[in-house]
């Protein structure tokens, strides 16, 4: 699995490539909370990279959501696949975090 | 479905090693792609197996990766059947009470009880089985009627397989 982050307009933009399972859980969590760690309050996570996601994947992007919204953030997804929309909607995840079909909608909703 | 031939029933046992449950969902898929299911509901079943094998290594094996896992995928003649078995002590009970097959909270959803929630989506039946001196079984059907061709098969072929499932004892 690989995280970039970048900056754009003030929004935080994570790429996340690979697998989103409990094998790369630690090393998702790590990069999410040097994000964190940062200062970042608006993010977006771009999955169009990710083929797999399972449960430890969602318990990072739940601690990432949560610690957002203690600092009165905001976490936008955009970009998943189908199967990674069926999970997000399987968990009502998907009723919690607002997922856009691009980037460019993503990051102006969690701009705003 | 039409048209589709029944695999051979499959018994894998694995490493209580999360970097090989990759391979797991591998072979699971590719069971359930020969058995004719939709792209959704086969990839829904193995997020599920994949839940249940990690579940497994994390609270039965309690993260150790030198215990043996024991799968079993097979077709009865309505249901599509996957198993996990593993000898190590029996998980605790609170992790599979009843309360942790309720679906997160929408409005606060917790980390905790995400694998079960997927297993009970994925599967009409889910059935745990412990021994008190160890040893779990965690029992998943699918309901999936096979064509009548597939069933004739599967009676066809109850003897043999009886008598394999005696030798494996």
């Amino acid at each position: 699995m690989q995280i970039a982050s970048t900056e754009v307009n003030g929004v935080t933009l994570i790429r996340v490539e690979g697998r989103m399972d409990a094998p790369a859980a630690p090393e998702a969590e790590d990069a999410f909370r040097e994000v964190i760690d940062a200062g970042a309050t608006r993010v977006v996570i771009d999955l169009s990279g990710v083929e797999y996601i399972s449960s430890g994947g969602l318990r990072v992007i739940i601690m990432l959501m949560k610690s957002l919204e203690k600092a009165r953030g905001r976490l936008v997804i955009c970009n998943p696949s189908p199967f990674v929309s069926e999970v997000f909607e399987i968990t009502h995840l998907s009723r919690r975090i607002p997922i856009y079909p691009n980037q460019e909608e993503a990051l102006t909703a969690a701009a705003t | 479905m039409s048209g589709a031939v029944p695999p051979e029933d499959i018994r894998l046992r694995i490493r209580s090693n999360p970097r090989l449950l990759s391979a797991v969902r591998g072979l699971v898929r590719g069971y359930l792609d020969n058995l004719g299911l939709d792209a959704e509901q086969r990839d829904t079943v193995v997020l599920a197996v994949d839940e249940a094998c990690a579940n497994a290594i994390r609270h039965a094996c309690q993260g150790r990766h030198d215990a043996s896992i024991d799968l079993r995928l097979r077709t009865d003649p309505d249901a599509i059947v996957i198993e996990l078995e593993d000898q190590s002590l029996p998980a605790d009970a609170h992790r599979l009470a009843p309360r942790d097959l309720t679906p997160p909270s929408e409005a606060e959803p917790k980390p905790g009880g995400l694998g079960v929630q997927f297993i009970r989506q994925a599967f009409d039946d889910v059935a745990y089985h412990s021994e008190p001196h160890g040893g779990n079984r965690l029992t998943m059907r699918l309901h999936h009627p096979l064509d009548r061709t597939l069933r004739a098969q599967k009676e066809d072929e109850g003897d043999s397989t009886h008598g394999l499932a005696h030798r494996e004892r």
